[in-house]
């Protein structure tokens, strides 16, 4: 297994360059100057670019017996994480969190149900002691 | 004389205990951090008596700061901005099995650290005062610049990396107002993106999520039993540790003191003189050294009484709890600036007493329970894992009470993921982003003052602080590099 290190290098330098057309975009260039607003945002977005260019150079593709970026288990905590908050934003924090906890457990336990409610409820009802009643913060 | 100790009640002094108990426990837990209990304190101490709400701060400070350190060391995710020195050494002494003493070590040693501040709070405070007050916009620019420069280099193997990934914290730090002219920046006409991007969310998303996403990654590593028989240092150990925690927490105190400048890059400073200046570690720093634990734990406690500098001599926050303290002490009608030994004298002397008190509960609330939280890396990761997903959630959450937040947690969770994931440290982004408002406002301020780059670099050159701070950032630069270069010519020969 690779880590595709390249990739993300190449990755970084594009996201760097894409902040670097942003930056030249806050105020017009006839306005730049080393105190404007895109000023400083410039330099730094130009320092990024070649500290990433240096990082692309010096990378080399490690042959390591490595999990895969994406493998199985985290592809399904990002399917989970990205439920979770749209449970916390369409449902309730609670129901949200007990669905979330429930599931998380369940799958790495391999169904291990027992252990997966017991940690839902327990938890959940310790965060919203802390949170709501202790702290006074409403939750979504 | 009476009016000093006017708030010396055993009141108080519990209040002070429970703020400690409580800001250990808020500090040690992922997702949580100091900043967002200060700031839910403060809604929760309107109504009480002036003496109670600052007991409770003080302890919570005081507690959160040294909690930090237990996440970093047993989990790898610091509590707090001023923790992050601490995961290059106490987490690797986790992995060893010997969380416990590293846990005892940074106890004993975040005593001292706060020990020292106070001392020199009380001893020097005006003097370190006016030497804050030295500083101008451009001998803070060199200060950011140092710490940044500190994290990307010593956070991780590849010093390219480090420094990436910071100047990428200081892109995000660019995302939100402009601090001089209200223009927006990145925003793409969203009024949430107005406001920026919030450290707090990047900071738990990063650490948090990002660590829990690794390490569910590879939850069939066995789990290392802790050595739990025999907790507390030798004396021998403690004697050698103690002139370095001294010397860190004068570092600490004097960094502190610096608005804005803050136990991040007190510890970061600190852990960067102990490793050029320790002979022969019996284990090298990164490694599980714990002189590596040492130099940062009692930096960043020493900072606690050095923020207090400038908040009660200047009325300037030395760091956002001391920012927060400040909102709350203008709630109770009291006000810090150069004038609070003639008209409030109180005040410096009832925080003070605090700090004090709050360094005693400190060792003993600290001391105990060791080993039931060195037992916390034992938990299986399928539970605690997913535990440490929905703290984050509800930690990012409540400092607001905007869902945005947690998105962007979420999503920074996913970058902290990628970024460990190819070997690049995460805790410069975070830094980047926390200094990089400070980084920007005191250059621009710099250049508007100097009247562009040439007269910058002659007032630079001609001011004495401002000299030693070049020096200072030169010689750190050199002897990095060189150990970059030393660090890749090895690795090739292998």
């Amino acid at each position: 297994m690779r880590k595709d290190i390249k990739t993300f290098c190449w990755v970084c330098l594009g996201v760097s360059l894409l902040f670097l057309i942003g930056a030249f975009q806050i105020v017009p260039i006839s306005e730049l100057s080393a105190t404007s607003p895109g000023g400083y945002p410039i330099f730094i977005a130009v320092i990024c670019t070649i500290l990433a260019l240096v990082v692309l150079v010096q990378a080399k593709q490690e042959n390591v017996e490595t999990k895969p970026l994406f493998s199985p288990v985290i592809t399904a905590f990002l399917i989970m994480l990205v439920l979770y908050v749209l449970a916390i934003i369409y449902l309730h924090y609670v129901i949200a969190t007990l669905l979330f906890l429930f599931a998380a457990v369940m799958y790495l336990k391999r169904n291990d149900w027992r252990t997966a409610i017991l940690v839902a409820y327990i938890s959940t009802f310790m965060i919203l002691l802390v949170f709501e009643y202790i702290f006074g913060v409403v939750l979504p | 004389m009476e009016e000093i100790f006017s708030y010396f009640t055993l009141a108080n002094i519990l209040w002070v205990a429970v703020g400690v108990l409580a800001g250990i426990y808020i500090g040690a837990i992922p997702g949580l951090s100091v900043t967002m209990a200060a700031s839910l304190l403060i809604g929760m101490t309107f109504d009480w008596d002036t003496g109670s709400a600052l007991a409770l701060m003080m302890g919570v400070y005081m507690g959160g700061v040294y909690g930090g350190s237990r996440a970093a060391i047993l989990l790898n995710i610091p509590g707090a901005p001023a923790a992050v020195a601490t995961t290059f050494d106490g987490y690797p002494l986790a992995k060893k099995g010997e969380a416990g003493k590293a846990i005892a070590v940074s106890t004993i040693i975040s005593v001292l650290g706060g020990l020292v501040g106070l001392v020199i709070l009380l001893a020097a405070a005006p003097a370190v005062g006016k030497l804050a007050l030295g500083f101008g916009p451009k001998d803070y620019f060199l200060l950011v610049v140092m710490g940044l420069f500190l994290v990307g280099s010593l956070g991780g193997k590849s010093m390219a990396k480090g420094m990436f990934t910071a100047a990428m914290g200081l892109m995000l730090a660019v995302v939100g107002t402009d601090p001089i002219t209200g223009l927006g920046r990145f925003t793409f006409g969203n009024t949430n993106m107005r406001s920026g991007i919030s450290y707090i969310t990047v900071m738990i998303g990063v650490f948090g999520i990002g660590e829990a996403l690794m390490q569910l990654q590879h939850r069939e590593e066995p789990i290392v039993k802790q050595k739990l028989n025999s907790v507390r240092p030798p004396r021998s150990t403690l004697k050698k540790l103690i002139p370095l925690g001294i010397r860190s927490a004068i570092i600490g105190t004097i960094v502190g003191a610096l608005p804005g400048a803050g136990g991040d890059i007190a510890a970061l400073l600190s852990y960067d003189v102990a490793k050029r200046t320790t002979k022969e570690p019996e284990v090298p720093f990164g490694e599980g050294a714990f002189e590596g634990v040492v130099a940062p734990e009692a930096a960043n406690n020493a900072a606690v009484g050095g923020a207090l500098i400038p908040m009660l001599t200047l009325g300037i926050p030395g760091d956002s709890v001391t920012a927060i303290m400040m909102g709350a002490l203008t709630v109770h009608g009291v006000r810090c600036g150069p004038m609070i030994m003639s008209s409030q004298p109180w005040l410096f002397y009832t925080l003070a007493w605090m700090l004090a008190v709050a360094c005693v509960f400190l060792l003993i609330f600290g001391m105990s329970g060791i080993r039931v939280f060195a037992k916390l890396v034992e938990v299986p990761r399928e539970i605690l894992m997913p535990l440490i997903i929905v703290i984050s959630i509800v930690g990012s959450y409540a400092i607001t009470n905007n869902v945005m937040d947690v998105i962007w947690t979420v999503v920074f969770g996913i970058v902290g993921y990628l970024l460990k994931y190819y070997g690049f440290p995460v805790a410069p982004l975070v830094l980047g982003l926390i200094l990089g408002p400070n980084l920007e406002l005191n250059f621009r301020r710099a250049m508007i003052s100097a009247g562009g780059a040439a007269g910058l670099v002659k007032d630079i050159f001609t001011s004495p602080v401002s000299l030693v701070l070049v020096v200072i950032l030169g010689m750190l630069v050199v002897s990095q590099v060189k150990i970059a270069q030393g660090s890749a010519a090895s690795g090739q020969k292998k």
